[in-house]
Formats: structure tokens, C-alpha cells, sequence
């Protein structure tokens, strides 16, 4: 347990290294999306490893999973990818190369200059596996991201950054498109020039339809007080684990919007720098579920709920802001032993993410 | 120059800080008092050579101030004006009426964003702070 704990408590305090380099806003690929033609059905090897998303009787009867501790995605990743939708990520860097990203991160920047968002030393991997959740290809390799054919943009932040740069890379994701912009980071003392930052492009950008901003709550169990996350125009996002609970190291305040599994004693399946890079000990190239390394906490939590959001404008772009928001409300599952007084409280938000709830209200 | 804008001079005038240190020990966060604790000082070496200086606020977060601050202007202000008595420029436009300004030195930062902020023309004002990221 305690192991599976590290890795989500160690990062971001790490030195970057890289020297400032020219800055590119060339984008790596065509933006326009290519032609998707869908599978039947999911063929990504580790599928069935990917608890979160789905049940799988065989793997959910093994590991004693609660039945519904998934978001109920259904055949709905086969149906809608996010297609058309543009994801901008702001982490800590990103395995470009990675065999099972082939072709989805489409723009790239550095806040400390250049295009180059490599991570910084050979043992951070968060970037890429927040990466791999939200946008990992379907194909027939690793695992299957919510948003598998959603258009993605990486930003890199240092782990010492001021309120400007921070700025520049949330003006940059609006500037290059973005609907949908995860934040698996936070402060725990937001700026009032970021927060206005945040509430501006949330309310007004998306040509005014508003920029869907999501943060991970945050993992020390304590209340998410001044923190991005606390924004109101922010989609906050705090974890459940396999018993479909809010997980112990889950943030929690007046403001938490949803939660989505986050894991705690399994793991969350997803994408590892490729090779030696990366943490991941059994296979190399991907945090299998049962890594002595495993990936849990509310950072996992936020890319599954802006992969969502992606499937949701994907089926109808001219969604507002406040619309997804009111949309992922109304639908979510009151999981959990507290009341909901008036739809919500502190610690589930207003319940859990279900995708199929989701989609079957817009349809 | 427009009578508003005279009065507005007159009453920068009144806050001019050239060649004075640094003394107030907060500044504003929504037009609230946060109060800060002098921690170590260190360079930065990283995108700038600039000295940072470290404080704690009274919540208990460390948070690094360097020679540059963030300013909000009401629709309609004249940020030059704003800037004119303290040797403060724009580096950059960020926003319509969001700046980044470069102060003069480290220690004036906080001083001169509290000055601004309490500027009738000024929506908020607050330093460029330098703060941990934490990946969740």
C-alpha cells in the first residue's frame, strides 16, 4: 500500500535541467484529424486491466472489485473517441515517443522554452501516464485512453514556475484551440491573476462557449482550501477506489464537482516512458495495475473525467462550459454512505462520473 | 492629461518608493492582508539568473518573489500612468488589462504591488510569485 503511495507523493519537487531552447509553435502533425474508421470492438491488450474505465466480470471477480467502481463506459469507447476535440495537458513532461501515443499529441511547449517537453530524469513518468488515461490510442498495443482519438496538446511546467508562465501556458492552450484543458497539479495557493486567468477563459473562451477546465482535488485528505481546484468555474475531481468509496488520500470541500476512480490498493493501468525510462517494474512500457509502482490518486482521476468531457463535446461541441458541468452533475452516481443534501456534499461532489448516464442524457 | 487622470498622478506621487526598502510584511490577495515571513534567498538558475527571494505566507506556503508583478487595470486606466513614479515598465500585456511589470529591485515588489493595489484605477495587483507545483 505504502508503496503504491510513493510515486504519487514524491513528484513535482524535482529540479528541471533542461536549457531554454527557441520557442516552436510548429505543430508536430497536421492539425486537421485524419479519417478514424472504429473497431467492433477494443483489441488494446490491457483493456481488460483498465478496472476504471469498465467491468470485467473475470478481472473484477479476481481482484474483489465493487461491480460498479468503473464509469460505466459500456460499448460507449467504442461508439465516440473525441474525435474533433482538442485536450490540452499541463504536466510535468511526456514520453513523445511512446508507442501507444503514435500520432495524438499534435502541439507541444515548454514553459521553460522550446518545443521539447521530454521529462526532466529517468524516473518521472507523471506526464505520460496522465497522458496515456486520457488520450492513449486504440490500437493494438497497451491499454485504450477515454478519449482515444481526441486531439492532444502537451504544455510542460517546471516544478518552480511563476503565476506569468503559468499564465502564458493556459493562454496557449486557448490559443491553439483547446476545449478541454486536465490539470492533474495544483498549489494549494492559487494567485488571484491565475484565478482570473482560469475564470476568464472557463466563462469566455471556446469562441465564448467556455474552455472545460479540470484539476485534480489534490491527495493529503485535507480540505482543498485555496487551491485551483477550489475555483468554482473549475471541474474539481477527487478519487474513489476499487470498493467504489471515496479514497482515503481524496481531497475534499465545498467545491469538489465530481469524483472518478482514482485507486488505492489496485492501481490504475496506463502508460510508462518507454524502456528503462519510467518507474514501472513489471512491464516497462506500461504501470500495469499491480506495479510495485502503481499509479493511483486524484491526478488519474482528472483524465479520465476530461477524457469524458471529450466524448460529450465530441457529440455536441456547442456544449457550454456550464453545460458540461450541469450534465456531468445531474448524472452522477450518489455512491458512497453520506447524504447528498441538495444533490452534493464535500466529499463526493455530486457522486461519481458515469459515462453512459452522460451520453444517454444527451442523446 | 485629463483632470482624472491629474488626480490619479498626484495621488501615485504620494507612493513613490524609489530608494527605499522594502517594509510591508504582506501583501493582498482579494483585497485581503496576507501575512509574509522572510525565508532564505536563492538564485535561480533555471530561465533566469535572477535572485529570488523566499517567503512563507501566514497559511503556511512557501512562495518565491522576484523583481516582477502582476497588475490588473479597471477598463479605461492608463497603465503608464500607474507606473510612471517608481521607474515600473511592462514587460508584457498578458491579458486586456492584465500586465506583467518589472520593479526596480526584489525588495520593492511587494511594496509597490500593495501601493498599486490600493490604487482606485487598479483591480488587483500582487508579485509574480514563484510557487511548487505538485504533481497529484
Amino acid at each position: 500500500m505504502v508503496n503504491k503511495l510513493l510515486p504519487v507523493f514524491f513528484l513535482g519537487f524535482l529540479v528541471a535541467c533542461s536549457s531554454p531552447n527557441q520557442e516552436s509553435e510548429t505543430p508536430l502533425l497536421p492539425v486537421d484529424p485524419p479519417e478514424i474508421s472504429l473497431p467492433d470492438s477494443i483489441e488494446d491488450p490491457f483493456y481488460q486491466e483498465q478496472w476504471y474505465l469498465h467491468f470485467d466480470a473475470d478481472f473484477y471477480n479476481l481482484y474483489n472489485i465493487d461491480p460498479d467502481a468503473h464509469i460505466h463506459a459500456a460499448d460507449y469507447l467504442i461508439q465516440h473517441t473525441g474525435i474533433g476535440i482538442k485536450v490540452a495537458i499541463i504536466d510535468d513532461g511526456l514520453d513523445l515517443s511512446h508507442e501507444d501515443l503514435q500520432t495524438a499529441v499534435t502541439r507541444t511547449i515548454n514553459v521553460d522554452g522550446g518545443s521539447d517537453v521530454s521529462h526532466n530524469s529517468f524516473d518521472d513518468f507523471h506526464g505520460t501516464a496522465i497522458t496515456g488515461i486520457l488520450g492513449a490510442r486504440s490500437n493494438s498495443l497497451g491499454i485504450k485512453g477515454v478519449a482515444s482519438n481526441a486531439e492532444l496538446f502537451f504544455l510542460k511546467y517546471s516544478s518552480n514556475i511563476s503565476d506569468s508562465e503559468l499564465i502564458r501556458l493556459f493562454y496557449k492552450a486557448e490559443e491553439w484551440g483547446a476545449d478541454v484543458i486536465n490539470n492533474s497539479w495544483g498549489t494549494g495557493n492559487v494567485s488571484q491573476a491565475l484565478k482570473d486567468t482560469i475564470v476568464e477563459l472557463s466563462r469566455h473562451g471556446r469562441q465564448g462557449k467556455g474552455i472545460n477546465i479540470v484539476f485534480a482535488a489534490g491527495n493529503d485528505s485535507q480540505d482543498m482550501g485555496n487551491d485551483e481546484a477550489s475555483i468554482p468555474e473549475v471541474i474539481s475531481v477527487a478519487s474513489t477506489d476499487e470498493d467504489n468509496l471515496r479514497a482515503v488520500y481524496s481531497d475534499f470541500g465545498r467545491e469538489l464537482d465530481v469524483v472518478a476512480p482514482g485507486g488505492y490498493t489496485l492501481g490504475m493501468t496506463t502508460l510508462d516512458p518507454m524502456g528503462d525510462k519510467g518507474i514501472a517494474s513489471i512491464d516497462e512500457n506500461y504501470l500495469l495495475f499491480d506495479d510495485a509502482e502503481g499509479f493511483i490518486g486524484t491526478s488519474t482521476s482528472a483524465p479520465i473525467v476530461s477524457g469524458v468531457i471529450a466524448l460529450l463535446l465530441e457529440i455536441n461541441p456547442e456544449l457550454t462550459s456550464t453545460q458540461v458541468s450541469d450534465l456531468l452533475h445531474n448524472t452522477a452516481d450518489k455512491v458512497g454512505t453520506l447524504d447528498y443534501v441538495g444533490g452534493r456534499n464535500n466529499y463526493y461532489g455530486y457522486g461519481k462520473v458515469n459515462l453512459s448516464k452522460a451520453i444517454e442524457a444527451l442523446n | 492629461m485629463k483632470l482624472k487622470n491629474l488626480l490619479v498622478f498626484g495621488g501615485l506621487l504620494l507612493f513613490s518608493l524609489n530608494g527605499a526598502v522594502a517594509k510591508d510584511s504582506y501583501y493582498y490577495d482579494n483585497n485581503k492582508k496576507v501575512g509574509l515571513i522572510p525565508l532564505s534567498k536563492i538564485s535561480r538558475s533555471i530561465t533566469s539568473q535572477a535572485t529570488i527571494d523566499f517567503y512563507q505566507t501566514e497559511q503556511g506556503h512557501e512562495v518565491g518573489i522576484y523583481n516582477k508583478i502582476l497588475l490588473k487595470i479597471k477598463a479605461g486606466a492608463d497603465v503608464q500612468l500607474l507606473l510612471a513614479p517608481n521607474d515600473m515598465t511592462v514587460e508584457e500585456q498578458l491579458s486586456p488589462g492584465l500586465y506583467l511589470i518589472v520593479v526596480p529591485s526584489n525588495e520593492l515588489a511587494i511594496d509597490l504591488s500593495n501601493r498599486l493595489s490600493e490604487q482606485p484605477d487598479v483591480e488587483y495587483a500582487h508579485p509574480d510569485f514563484i510557487k511548487k507545483r505538485i504533481s497529484r
